[in-house]
């Protein structure tokens, strides 16, 4: 069998990898194997980038630059590496997209460096409950508004009751 | 060749002491990082390398975890280092391919190591024996900590770390497991294990050499996401799926040897530890074959002549650069071969 990149060798490895449950097998000359990116899985990130070029407005995108490294979305889309950290700022709204397709999110959830520029801190215990019961409140206050529009007074009778036994506590 | 003197040091992950070593040969982590305002490597300019290595190298000589760190510029050494390098999984092929302005920074017992240049700047990674994730988590971030204490590292609130491939972005975490799985493999059922894995949100993959083969049914498994995730959380998920591969593993153990399979099973094994013990010429994919099943056999509890500590360090000395590590200088395939069977003879005496 002939190797899937260069189809002129043979091919002599197999790349196998789990991709949205599906195994894949991709054979490999030595040579070609070699130029291959080890995890993640850049096949599947490669597919996913010429799916994602397909419509007008992402052509248009494509010849955009970067103005830290001159990096354009097309040349991302054919490496699947951006050239610096400006072009995440550069590229913020086509990588959206690759990121949420290939992440499942957008927003960073894990450590910043030590005393960098201000990341929000872990909420503690007691300011989450509080904000809770907050949010309660005003649901309670606009429920309450609501019934006594609809003159639903029973209904506000025990909105009202609510509401005072949230501040009691 | 200059790392000889490494060849006396045992890596700490071949040892066979860690949690689940039975089926987990050995855990990695690592961080992706890149300094702020330089391009990435793949498209940085020589003189950009140049200046990130040296840097890297400064912070590391000022991180308290990698003061006795060797650092070690990968221009400055011959190939047969440079393999050697790759087979102890201190640097990647990628990283040695183009070795100008490269470099590895090699920590105590080989534990903690950094990665100069490679698709990020700086991949700081720890490797050690059996299931260790949330060990070598600490360990990893508290290198991180120190290095970023002197380096301006690309960081925004909002994606996180910066890093060269949108699929390390975020957290630039990868924790890994390399497991052995010739239960699975055995008994048919390696695909569908890792499959189901897949599903998790793992990638799972062989362990291959250069043959079509994976090699002694070695198998890595590696968390996919990177991004909306803490580190902590990866870590927690890659080893729960660990976990559960090393419950199916240890079934399909048990149930070969209570099964049918049991005399085909010793047969495997036996016939493994004569080759091993016996055969005038071994290729590195016949020596991992063989170890692999002397390995299922020592921890289904078999009296071999053999024990894991060898048994994993055969698994690292059999590499093609470690064979010409220990023959002081390069050598055709038939050499190595020859020299292979003369170590593991040498070695698994019975």
């Amino acid at each position: 069998m002939l190797c899937a990149r260069c189809k002129k060798n043979a091919a002599t490895v197999v790349l196998k990898q789990i991709v949205d449950n599906q195994v894949s097998e991709l054979r490999l000359c030595a040579h070609c194997a070699d130029a291959e990116p080890s995890l993640p899985a850049d096949p599947a990130l490669l597919g996913l980038l010429a799916l994602l070029g397909g419509a007008t407005a992402r052509e248009r995108a494509a010849a955009a630059r970067c103005p830290s490294c001159g990096l354009r979305w097309a040349d991302f889309r054919k490496t699947g590496t951006l050239g610096c950290h400006g072009c995440y700022e550069a590229f913020a709204e086509p990588l959206k997209a690759v990121l949420k397709e290939m992440q499942g999110s957008v927003k960073h959830a894990g450590k910043s460096p030590t005393g960098s520029a201000p990341y929000p801190a872990r909420p503690t215990a007691g300011t989450g409950m509080e904000r809770r019961r907050v949010e309660t409140e005003a649901d309670l206050r606009a429920k309450l508004e609501e019934a006594l529009r609809r003159e639903r007074y029973e209904e506000a009778a025990r909105l009202r009751d609510r509401i005072h036994r949230l501040k009691d506590s | 060749m200059i790392l000889s003197a490494m060849l006396r040091v045992k890596m700490a992950w071949a040892r066979p002491t860690g949690p689940r070593h039975e089926v987990v040969l050995s855990s990695r982590l690592r961080l992706a990082r890149n300094l702020k305002g330089r391009s990435f490597p793949p498209r940085a300019r020589h003189d950009d390398l140049a200046a990130v290595l040296k840097s890297v190298f400064a912070a590391a000589a000022a991180a308290p975890a990698l003061a006795k760190a060797a650092r070690v510029r990968l221009d400055e050494v011959d190939a047969v280092d440079r393999e050697f390098m790759v087979e102890r999984r201190l640097a990647s092929r990628a990283l040695v391919r183009e070795p100008q302005a490269r470099g590895v920074v090699v920590g105590e017992r080989e534990v903690l190591s950094v990665m100069v240049n490679e698709e990020d700047h700086l991949r700081i990674q720890g490797i050690d024996s059996g299931l260790c994730l949330e060990d070598l988590l600490s360990q990893v971030s508290a290198a991180d900590d120190q290095l970023s204490a002197s380096l301006d590292l690309a960081f925004s609130p909002a994606w996180g770390y910066s890093t060269a491939c949108p699929t390390n972005v975020g957290t630039g975490l990868r924790a890994s497991a390399l497991v052995h799985l010739p239960g699975l493999a055995l008994s048919g059922q390696v695909n569908g294990v890792l499959q189901r894995l897949g599903a998790a949100g793992m990638i799972a993959r062989g362990h291959y050499g250069e043959g079509t083969k994976v090699l002694g049914d070695f198998y890595q498994v590696a968390n996919a996401r990177s991004l909306g995730v803490s580190e902590a959380e990866i870590v927690e998920a890659v080893g729960a799926a660990v976990e559960s591969l090393v419950r199916a593993e240890s079934k399909a153990r048990t149930e070969l040897l209570h099964g049918l399979g049991k005399t085909r099973l010793e047969d495997l094994v036996y016939r493994s530890m004569g080759a091993l013990a016996h055969a005038r010429l071994v290729t590195y994919e016949e020596a991992m074959q063989h170890l692999s099943y002397a390995r299922l056999g020592l921890s289904l509890g078999w009296e071999l002549p053999a024990d894991l500590t060898t048994v994993n360090e055969l698994t690292v000395l059999s590499q093609p650069g470690h064979v010409q590590m220990l023959a002081g200088k390069e050598l055709k395939g038939a050499d190595r071969d020859f020299l292979r069977a003369t170590l593991l003879r040498g070695k698994l005496k019975s």
